[in-house]
């Protein structure tokens, strides 16, 4: 088992939950974080950190397959985020936006 | 594990049984208040014996001083029954409403029709758990099989029924509610715990040496490779989630801590993913901590110390000289009291009779038949006044019967006597008295 970032992270990108993962296992694309799922450790200490309630254990059905995959391709491609960087100014108008994955997911990786 | 044999220790302990013969109770442990009895396999005591169960108690308390002093509170963790219910409820929670995440959310989430059924079912286990509770408890004060039966006929009476409520009532609301709350506020242990603390038991402790200062993995990684220290605690907070108590053992040894071990587990298991050594909460001695912060090598946890030995061997004595007291009580007891006057009658064949009361008492809870005998004067005749055909005493059950006695002899020299009473098995009581002739 593993924790996602699931859809609510685009574009909110707010990065809490950055600054309290013991094993700094979040990577940053250009408009959302993802986990790592072979280095999470299941601690859950991310999940309540989040604003936009975007991370779910996998296990959970909100959290299906797809995101799964997706934070752990992108994880493999994005570079790895250790400190919370500076958030979007919108972020607060996109948290719980419906749809966001298939209208403002952006592939291109995030800066660190 | 320990789950299951303590609770299967419990629930089918009434059901053992014991052949004590007939008209004795069947049950291996039992507390007769019928009979004022109480039973635990070859063991009876009577009410008069009370002091047994003092003994019991100053033994139980000894043996929990001694394991605190090797292993800390480990009795809380692992056998102490608020424990073994706790954890009993708390894997039928988990069982019906998931584990603590998901029962958070649902908590949460407004209330459907799935989620009432949830919990009505949850209550419903935990009320099911808690009857049986009450009902076993009530078994080891009355014939187990018997009273099953009747209950499954409702044929048992209000008093019953009572008590089964109140135990059930309790079982709920402690091990439902209450939970770690009886531990820390209820329980005399913590309290205990201040003066009994032994800082060389296996109790659990925090490396605090090796765990702070607290970083996550990577930016420990960096601070290490600039040469500077780093602690092995992530700060994933499992220890904190796992504990039962609800306290963060990394703040030092508390008194509230059950020694249960499950911060020990969760911490191994988060070090073995991010490849550290297992070990940052463990069953430690105070003093191997110490060391530690002082840099000082390592020195393995003594089993043998004097306190450990002295508590072992007053523990030891004890149950011992309880023992010693049990095998040696007698089941009965014999006592001949010579006449005062006249002391001696001799009759017109010039024999000489003399008469005695005896007393012989039945502690037993069969009724039972003596033969009475006299040794130290030969070819004297005992006769037993008003005894049946057959010469034997009958004595009921906790009881005692007094007969009057003559022994007729042709001797005319004083005598001593030894007076034998002897039941159908074979146990006899004796008691001296004299035989006077002139």
């Amino acid at each position: 088992m593993a924790y996602v970032v699931t859809d609510n992270c685009i574009k909110c990108k707010y990065m809490d939950c950055v600054e309290v993962c013991p094993v700094d296992c979040f990577y940053v694309g250009e408009n959302m974080l993802v986990i790592h799922p072979d280095e999470c450790i299941d601690c859950g200490v991310c999940v309540p950190e989040c604003p936009a309630e975007a991370i779910f254990p996998d296990t959970d059905p909100i959290a299906e397959k797809r995101w799964l995959d997706l934070n752990r391709k992108m994880a493999e491609q994005w570079p790895n985020i250790m400190a919370k960087g500076e958030t979007p100014v919108d972020g607060d108008r996109w948290n719980g936006v419906a749809n966001k994955l298939a209208e403002h997911y952006s592939e291109k990786p995030g800066e660190v | 594990m320990l789950l299951c044999l303590c609770l299967g220790v419990y629930y089918l302990t009434p059901f053992l049984r014991w052949d004590r013969g007939p008209g004795e109770p069947s049950q291996a442990v039992l507390l007769d208040f019928e009979h004022g009895r109480l039973f635990a396999f070859f063991i009876e005591i009577w009410p008069q014996e009370f002091y047994f169960l003092t003994g019991l108690l100053i033994l139980a308390s000894a043996l929990l001083i001694l394991m605190n002093a090797a292993y800390g509170r480990i009795w809380c963790g692992f056998f102490c029954p608020q424990t073994v219910w706790t954890d009993l409820f708390l894997l039928v929670e988990r069982w019906i409403e998931g584990d603590r995440r998901e029962r958070l959310t649902k908590h949460e989430a407004p209330l459907t029709l799935c989620r009432v059924a949830e919990i009505a079912a949850k209550h419903a286990a935990w009320m099911i758990i808690s009857l049986a509770t009450g009902g076993s408890f009530i078994f080891y004060f009355m014939d187990a099989p018997t009273l099953l039966r009747e209950l499954a006929h409702s044929e048992v009476s209000l008093l019953v029924w009572t008590w089964i409520l109140v135990f059930a009532g309790t079982t709920y609301a402690m091990a439902g509610f209450a939970r770690e709350q009886v531990c820390i506020f209820m329980c005399p242990w913590p309290r205990l715990q201040g003066a009994i603390w032994d800082p060389q038991a296996l109790s659990v402790n925090y490396r605090d040496y090796r765990g702070e200062m607290r970083t996550s993995v990577k930016k420990a990684a960096e601070i290490r490779a600039r040469g500077e220290q780093a602690g092995d605690c992530i700060d994933c907070n499992k220890c904190v989630a796992v504990c039962p108590i609800g306290i963060d053992i990394r703040e030092g040894p508390n008194f509230a801590c059950i020694n249960c071990g499950l911060c020990v587990d969760a911490c191994d298991s988060v070090m073995a993913k991010i490849n550290r050594p297992r070990g940052l909460i463990d069953y430690e001695t105070w003093l191997n901590i110490e060391r530690g912060r002082a840099g000082a090598p390592m020195e393995k946890a003594r089993l043998l110390r004097p306190k450990t030995v002295g508590l072992s061997t007053f523990c030891l004595l004890l149950a011992g000289g309880m023992s010693l007291v049990f095998a040696m009580r007698s089941t009965g007891s014999l006592s001949v009291e010579h006449d005062r006057n006249p002391r001696f009658v001799i009759l017109s064949d010039g024999a000489i009779r003399n008469a005695y009361n005896v007393k012989i008492v039945n502690h037993g809870g069969n009724p039972r038949a003596f033969s009475l005998d006299v040794e130290g004067i030969d070819g004297a005749r005992l006769e037993i006044l008003g005894a049946p055909a057959d010469g034997k005493i009958s004595v009921l059950p906790d009881n005692s019967q007094t007969v009057r006695v003559t022994l007729t002899s042709t001797s005319d020299k004083n005598a001593h006597l030894r007076f034998l009473a002897k039941d159908e098995s074979d146990r006899s009581y004796v008691a001296a008295e004299n035989f006077v002739a002139h």
